[in-house]
């Protein structure tokens, strides 16, 4: 076999890795960011829909990629139309052949661009629009240099020029730039000239163009990419920029010669080492795993697996907020919150809900309403979920969308739940969801489908009420008063004093909502914090029946207090034995910035 | 018709003949426009039948005019220029609209209904804020020109080039764009004014004034404006349909002169134990009308909490209010709550909106649009116009024939525009909501339109000089009126 043969069935092969590599990551390591992108967008199949695009730029890149984003809700959909993706990305970079000289080269260049898309794709804020966008550019710069008449395809070109941005947005910069190179390597630079200077010139122009049409700022109309991130980072050009020294560089350089085969194989060795760097590196950057793994415990609320949620969160033992956040939730759904609050991570009561305002990001904000939701607040849900709409990234967030149809099922607001229902029915794969839905609308009492409507119509509250966003203690409060049944609600109402270090609300509280005395114990977390108002005077001993604690608790108590007195009241020789009770919480936690 | 629809179906469909079923009930349609009134300048009043229909055809019949067009599906789109010569043509008068739908092989005929066009058009424009429903926070928000004859939408303001800025309150004296206050809150706060091509930022807090000025109405002479100074807050309801309420804590009236850049904080409009909003001056400037209630522990005393509508006499030439105010209609004699009155430019009727308490009636399903009737003092509810949900904010076009206002009787949550032709008794016809060209646009569409206002001419200030404007550092800081602190 030839040796450039043989480079070329190496380069295939390492592409091959590449691709699948990329594969295997998005669908095995990444798969819940994928599900959550999904839920960040709406795409529906109407005309009136497509007509949405239009009053922006990248109008065709923008489209198509929130067309292959909704296949990201099916498992390994969006792994398999991100890795197609850069595979036509990786195919027509290769057929732009640079840098100049022969086609393995270009093969293997064209790698480069492809990884450092995979690495911004792992950033939330880099949407598949910029990939679909970059390929846009480089195929209309294929389609203009296969033009061979010279004034036909510089024509070609400027007429071009406006399209590209209007449907790939800023990067048509790489189309120009890569058309440009091509004519001056072809032509020479002087009489190419009289073509760069007016095509820079109107590149200019262009985007100051778009500002007025589309009302954008100067940076947003110069950078635009996708109008889920408007003002995007540097990271998101890279992929372009990596481009950018291939295709100038011939202009100056002359080609070199043909390379030996051995001389090939260490280049070859040289290339796979510097991938494996840049991926490995952009991996170790840019890849967000506990993202994933609180996007998994998202993942697994949303569908109600509760003790999934719990199990994963005991094999995490993440120390982060939304992790303590979706903690909080299964274990306070599963009736184990105050018997295992302290088993896990706890940021003070900032765990138990999140609050709703400019300073939180569209992430938070877009969970912010499950909470209410499972307490049964419905009211405060619909409004978490009104922001999340209003601050997801078009606007449009096919889960709050979801989550607004059914909050106002359960309020008997039947003609709003009956628009996001009738929006949710043109989308390709909520469609179904829709549709079952809807049967609520007509009358719901016989559908079995409807049990999950009367059993949140049980919880919801019945007496209006005012109360101040952010509310937390109100909340539930008004809650309990409502249905004194709704022992999630009751648990997050003590814990949230217990977490606040507020035992005197905690005693206050207990006295008035707590109704769940059995034969058993009480919960671990509310036998240490009463055994502590116990010995301040503050409970009386007599106002529990000896069955409600266990007996070495009592012991340990008197443990904890002898050890904490006789080493001055300092926690590391109380770490070990007590470091999951109350009362090294209440003496030794505070609350430090994320 | 019958003939020319069996041809067309039998073309398109499966094979056979179809048949024509006749009804005697009215198509059921959205928007519905069925009996209603409309100027003879209005866009196409484009339509979708509820229900699932293959195909459906319409004929429009005027007095000499005729259109009939075929649809697929079920959305009737009316071409503007056929639309709009049949209408012109139509004035005074009526035009009859059939409409026959196609399911499976069965043509059905519905019931003939008619539109009613006037000889009275509406101001040519209309400026309004798009926002999608949120209580407490906005992203996307605009001011934006739409034009009543079409369907040409033009940017005021927008949050894209002003990312973080609350827009509300474009004022426009006599309906006219030529001068305009514009109220921006948060990022860029502050009060644009444009007078006489001359565009400034103004910083309105000043002297005793608690917060900057907010809700503004100008003077007929344009020298004065005057606004409210709010301090607001936004409170949930737990249960039930209500779901927010905006609580006025605090609120005084000021006058703004605009040529010595001076503001008069009348004594009488700034009351320590009342609340005072919503100002409107008459037609002839020399009232000054607006709404005040006695201050109330909030938001514990919410429901207690109840406008009387009020007027003051003004005098221009030396811009003071009379000493004594008039209680037009108590609270206590109603047991209501009043809002947003707006006169209408002949100076005979007084609109306000009435709700059970509170002064943001946007968040009250109870809220109706009244109307007063200012020679004679009666007051009624314009029935006719009302809906069980929220109607709010209107605004009169120039010849006091159509008002516009908003509504959120088509689900409850989002507000539309809808307009209103009041006919030379003083009656209200059908109002018919604001039309657009996709005919399922109000389906989907998840942002409210509110605070419509009626301009009789294209605006005349490009968005990015009112951007540049707002962002500028330097602005006109206004002060307080000569001899006072």
């Amino acid at each position: 076999m030839a040796g450039s043969d043989k480079n070329m069935i190496r380069v295939h092969v390492l592409t091959g890795a590449v691709l699948t590599g990329c594969f295997v990551f998005f669908c095995f390591f990444y798969r819940y960011h994928i599900w959550f992108e999904e839920q960040m967008r709406i795409f529906l199949l109407t005309p009136g829909y497509f007509m949405t695009y239009l009053d922006k730029p990248a109008i065709l890149s923008s489209f198509i990629s929130d067309f292959l984003t909704q296949f990201f809700y099916l498992t390994g959909g969006g792994a398999v139309v991100i890795t197609v993706s850069l595979f036509i990305f990786w195919f027509l970079v290769k057929k732009l052949n640079i840098p100049e000289g022969t086609g393995r080269n270009a093969a293997l260049y064209a790698l480069l661009p492809v990884l450092l898309s995979w690495i911004a794709l792992m950033d939330f804020e880099f949407p598949l629009a910029a990939v679909v966008s970059l390929i846009i550019s480089v195929l209309c710069t294929l389609i203009v240099r296969g033009i061979r008449n010279r004034l036909i395809r510089i024509a070609c070109f400027f007429v071009l020029l406006p399209v590209v941005y209007l449907a790939a947005g800023s990067t048509f910069y790489l189309f120009a730039l890569a058309c440009l190179s091509y004519e001056i390597s072809g032509s020479g630079m002087r009489r190419s000239l009289s073509l760069a200077v007016p095509a820079i010139i109107i590149m200019a122009l262009i985007p100051f163009l778009a500002m007025d049409l589309f009302h954008l700022t100067g940076f947003q109309a110069y950078t635009w990419i996708s109008d889920s991130k408007r003002n995007p980072r540097f990271l998101h050009f890279l992929p372009m920029i990596s481009l950018v020294p291939a295709l100038i560089a011939p202009l100056f350089v002359k080609r070199r010669r043909t390379q030996a085969p051995a001389e090939e194989s260490r280049s070859f060795i040289i290339v796979v080492f510097a991938a494996l760097a840049v991926l490995t590196g952009g991996v170790t950057i840019f890849a967000d795993f506990t993202l994933e793994k609180i996007l998994k415990l998202d993942y697994e609320a949303s569908h109600e697996n509760w003790q999934k949620v719990c199990n994963l969160a005991s094999r995490y033992q993440l120390r982060n907020s939304l992790a303590s956040y979706y903690t909080n939730m299964a274990l306070g759904k599963l009736g184990l919150l105050p018997e295992k609050l302290l088993e896990f991570y706890q940021p003070a009561a900032t765990g138990l809900f999140i609050p709703v305002n400019a300073d939180e990001n569209y992430l938070t904000i877009t969970f912010s309403n499950e909470v209410y939701w499972q307490l049964g607040d419905a009211n405060a849900a619909q409004h978490s979920a009104l922001l999340g709409m209003i601050f997801s990234p078009h606007s449009r967030n096919v889960r709050l969308m979801k989550r607004l149809a059914e909050i106002n099922l359960v309020n008997g607001q039947y003609d709003v739940a009956a628009k996001y229902i009738r929006i949710l029915e043109k989308t390709l794969y909520h469609r179904k969801w829709a549709q079952n839905r809807a049967k609520l609308l007509m009358g719901w009492k016989l559908l079995p489908e409807a049990s999950w409507l009367a059993s949140k119509r049980d919880i919801i509250p019945v007496n209006d009420r005012l109360k101040l966003a952010g509310d937390y203690k109100g909340t539930l409060k008004m809650l309990i008063d409502d249905h004194p049944g709704n022992s999630m609600a009751v648990d997050y109402l003590l814990c949230y004093d217990l977490l606040s270090k507020d035992l005197d609300s905690f005693t206050a509280d207990f006295r008035k909502y707590y109704r769940q005395h059995g034969i058993g114990p009480l919960p671990r977390v509310y036998q240490e914090a009463i055994l502590m108002q116990i010995a301040a005077g503050k409970f009386r001993h007599e106002e529990f029946p000896d069955h409600m604690f266990n007996p070495g608790n009592i012991r340990r108590i008197a443990d904890y207090t002898r050890i904490f007195a006789g080493n001055d009241g300092k926690g590391s020789a109380l770490q070990k034995d007590f470091g999951t009770t109350y009362w090294f919480y209440y003496h030794f936690a505070s609350l430090k910035r994320e | 018709m019958i003939i020319l629809a069996s041809l067309l179906s039998a073309g398109c469909s499966r094979p056979g003949k179809t048949e024509m079923q006749t009804s005697d009930s009215w198509p059921v349609i959205f928007p519905d426009y069925k009996g209603v009134t409309v100027p003879p300048d209005i866009a196409p009043l484009n339509f979708m039948l509820t229900g699932d229909f293959d195909r459906c055809s319409v004929e429009i019949s005027g007095k000499d005019q005729k259109i009939t067009r075929y649809f697929r599906g079920r959305n009737v789109t009316i071409p503007g220029a056929s639309w709009s010569k049949l209408i012109y043509g139509n004035r005074d008068g009526s035009i009859i609209f059939t409409v026959a739908a196609l399911k499976g092989r069965i043509w059905k005929k519905f019931k003939p209904f008619a539109i009613h066009i006037t000889d009275e058009p509406a101001d040519d424009y209309l400026v309004y804020r798009l926002l999608m429903p949120g209580f407490q926070n906005w992203n996307r928000m605009g001011i934006y020109q739409r034009s009543v004859s079409g369907f040409r939408v033009r940017t005021v303001l927008d949050s894209r080039i002003m990312p973080g800025t609350c827009m509300n309150c474009h004022s426009f004296p006599g309906n006219d764009p030529e001068n305009m206050v514009l109220h921006l809150r948060e990022s860029y706060g502050g009060t644009l004014l444009y007078t006489n091509g001359t565009l400034e930022k103004l910083t309105t807090r000043t002297g005793r004034m608690f917060a900057s000025a907010a809700f503004p109405y100008w003077h007929p002479s344009k020298r004065y404006i005057a606004f409210s100074v709010n301090r607001v807050n936004q409170i949930f309801h737990a249960a039930g349909p209500y779901r927010a309420t905006a609580l006025d804590l605090r609120s005084d009236i000021v006058l703004y002169d605009v040529k010595e850049h001076e503001m008069k904080i009348p004594p009488q409009l700034s009351a320590e134990n009342k609340f005072e909003t919503f100002p409107c001056f008459s037609p002839d400037g020399k009232k000054l009308y607006f709404c005040s209630a006695e201050e109330k522990k909030l938001p514990a005393e919410l429901k207690n909490t109840r406008y009387s509508l009020c007027s003051v006499d003004f005098d221009e030439e030396t811009g003071a209010f009379g000493s004594v105010t008039d209680t037009l209609i108590s609270s206590h004699a109603t047991g209501k709550s009043i809002s947003i009155p707006r006169v209408s430019p002949n100076g005979k009727y007084l609109m306000f909106t009435v709700s059970d308490y509170g002064a943001f009636p946007s968040y009250n399903p109870e809220a109706d649009l009244w109307i007063m009737d200012l020679e004679t003092g009666q007051y009624h509810p314009a029935d006719s116009i009302n809906s069980p949900e929220t109607e709010s904010y209107h605004s009169w076009s120039s010849n006091s024939r159509w008002v516009a206002f908003s509504s959120r009787r088509s689900d409850k949550l989002f507000s539309d525009i809808y307009l209103a032709y009041m006919d030379k008794d003083g009656d209200f016809h059908k109002p018919f909501l604001l039309p657009q060209k996709d005919p399922e646009f109000y389906g989907s569409t998840l942002f409210s339109f509110n605070l419509p206002e009626f301009s009789v001419r294209d605006f005349p200030v490009d968005p990015y000089r009112l951007a540049k404007a707002a962002k500028s550092r330097s602005s006109l800081q206004v002060q307080p009126e000569t001899g006072t602190h």
